[in-house]
C-alpha cells in the first residue's frame, strides 16, 4: 500500500475518494470486525456495527487531522460504535451494561457462530465480568496483540495506566477461569 | 584471552553504556512489574477466540456496505434557488440603477408638445375629465373664436377621412340632438 500520508490524501480528494475508500475497507474490514465482534458478541450485531463504523469513517475522513494513525482513529470509531450499540441494547432491555453482556455470553453455548469448547466459553464469560475499559484493553492486548502504544492512542490514555489496567484484567480473568474450570 | 577480558572491562567502564544515551518510555520502570506478571498469567489462560462467521461473509462485505441505504451516495450538485437569487441580487441592483438613470436622463430628451399628442389621446383626456359647466376651463373655451373658418379650411388639421371616422364613432342620437337644437 502507498504510504499513509498519500493514502489519506487520496481518501480526502473527491476524485480519488471512492476508490481509496474501497481499498481501505478491504484492508481493515476483518481486523475491525473481530474487534467489534468481541464487544457485541453476536455476528449479526457485529455486522451492523461494522457497516455503521465504515459509514462514519467515510463521512468523517475529510476531517481526519492525522493527529493519530489512521488505523488507531478507525479502531476508536469502531470501539465507540460498539459501546454505543451495547448501551442502546441494554437500555432497551432496561438493564445495566454488565448485566446485558453477561446475558449475551450466557447464550453463547447455543450460538451457532461460536464453536469454542467449554474452557473458551468460560474465558468469554470471565472477560464480560470486567469493567468495560478493562474488557477493551484485554481484548486488544490478549487477542489482537496490539502494542500498548497503539492501545493508548486508540483509547486516548497513558501507557502506564493501560499496563496497570491490563494486569488487573488478566488477574481477574485468571481467577474466574480457575474457579469455574473443574 | 586476558587482553580480550581487559577490552570488555574497558568497554563496560567506558561512557558508551551511559544510561543517558538510551531512553525508555515514560514510567516504563514503574509499570514493568505489571507487564511481566501479565505475561505470566496470560500463558495460563485458555486458547484463542473461536467465533465463526457465515461463509463468504468478508468476500461480500463491500457489496452490502455500498448498497446500505445509510451509505452516502455520490453527491449531485444541487444549485439551490435561494443561493441563486442571492447571487443575482448585485446584478439586479445594478440593472435597476441603470434603468433609473436611463429613464431619467435619456427618455426626457424628447419634448412633449401639443403636436405630439394624438387627437385620440386628447379626446380620451377630455372625456375622462370631469368638467363642470361653470368651471374656469370651460369658460376659457368660450373666448375661442369658432367662427374662424381657418379651423375648417385647414386641411392639414382635419381631412375628410377624419371627419368620416369621427361621425362613425360618435353616438348618433347625440348628433341628432345637436342638429335639432
Amino acid at each position: 500500500m502507498v504510504d499513509e500520508i498519500t493514502f489519506i490524501e487520496q481518501l480526502q480528494n473527491e476524485r480519488t475518494k471512492e476508490q481509496a475508500f474501497r481499498k481501505l475497507v478491504t484492508t481493515y474490514k476483518e481486523r475491525l470486525y473481530w474487534h467489534i465482534r468481541k464487544i457485541v458478541i453476536s455476528h449479526d450485531d457485529a455486522d451492523d456495527v461494522l457497516q455503521n463504523t465504515f459509514i462514519k469513517i467515510f463521512r468523517g475522513i475529510d476531517n481526519f487531522k492525522q493527529e493519530s494513525q489512521l488505523f488507531s482513529w478507525m479502531y476508536r470509531i469502531a470501539t465507540n460504535e460498539s459501546i454505543s450499540f451495547i448501551n442502546k441494547r441494554a437500555k432497551e432491555r432496561n438493564v445495566d451494561i454488565s448485566d446485558h453482556q453477561q446475558h449475551l455470553t450466557s447464550n453463547l453455548s447455543s450460538d451457532s457462530m461460536f464453536s469454542g469448547d467449554e474452557i473458551e466459553l468460560i474465558l468469554q464469560k470471565a472477560i464480560k465480568t470486567l469493567p468495560t475499559k478493562q474488557q477493551l484493553v484485554f481484548n486488544m492486548k490478549y487477542f489482537d496483540n496490539l502494542k500498548y502504544k497503539q492501545i493508548a492512542e486508540i483509547l486516548e490514555t497513558s501507557e502506564g495506566a493501560l499496563k496497570a489496567s491490563y494486569f488487573h484484567a488478566v488477574r481477574k480473568v485468571e481467577e474466574f477461569v480457575k474457579k469455574n474450570v473443574q | 584471552m586476558n587482553r580480550n577480558r581487559k577490552n570488555i572491562e574497558a568497554y563496560l567502564n567506558s561512557n558508551s553504556m551511559d544510561e543517558n544515551q538510551f531512553s525508555v518510555p515514560e514510567n516504563y520502570f514503574n509499570s514493568i512489574e505489571d507487564s511481566v506478571l501479565s505475561k505470566i498469567i496470560e500463558e495460563q489462560l485458555p486458547g484463542k477466540l473461536t467465533y465463526n462467521v457465515p461463509d463468504n461473509y468478508f468476500e461480500s462485505f463491500e457489496d452490502r456496505l455500498f448498497s446500505n441505504t445509510e451509505f452516502p451516495k455520490k453527491e449531485t450538485k444541487v444549485i439551490r434557488l435561494k443561493s441563486k437569487i442571492l447571487k443575482m441580487i448585485p446584478t439586479a441592483a445594478a440593472a435597476c440603477m441603470l434603468l433609473f438613470i436611463g429613464l431619467n436622463y435619456f427618455s426626457n430628451t424628447e419634448k412633449i408638445t401639443f403636436e405630439t399628442i394624438s387627437s385620440e389621446e386628447l379626446e380620451l383626456w377630455f372625456n375622462d375629465s370631469n368638467f363642470e359647466e361653470n368651471s374656469i376651463n370651460l369658460l376659457e373655451f368660450t373666448d375661442a373664436d369658432f367662427t374662424d373658418t381657418d379651423i375648417l379650411e385647414d386641411d392639414t388639421s382635419i381631412n375628410d377621412d377624419d371627419i368620416l371616422e369621427y361621425l362613425n364613432t360618435i353616438n348618433n342620437t347625440t348628433l341628432l340632438t345637436e342638429i335639432e337644437s
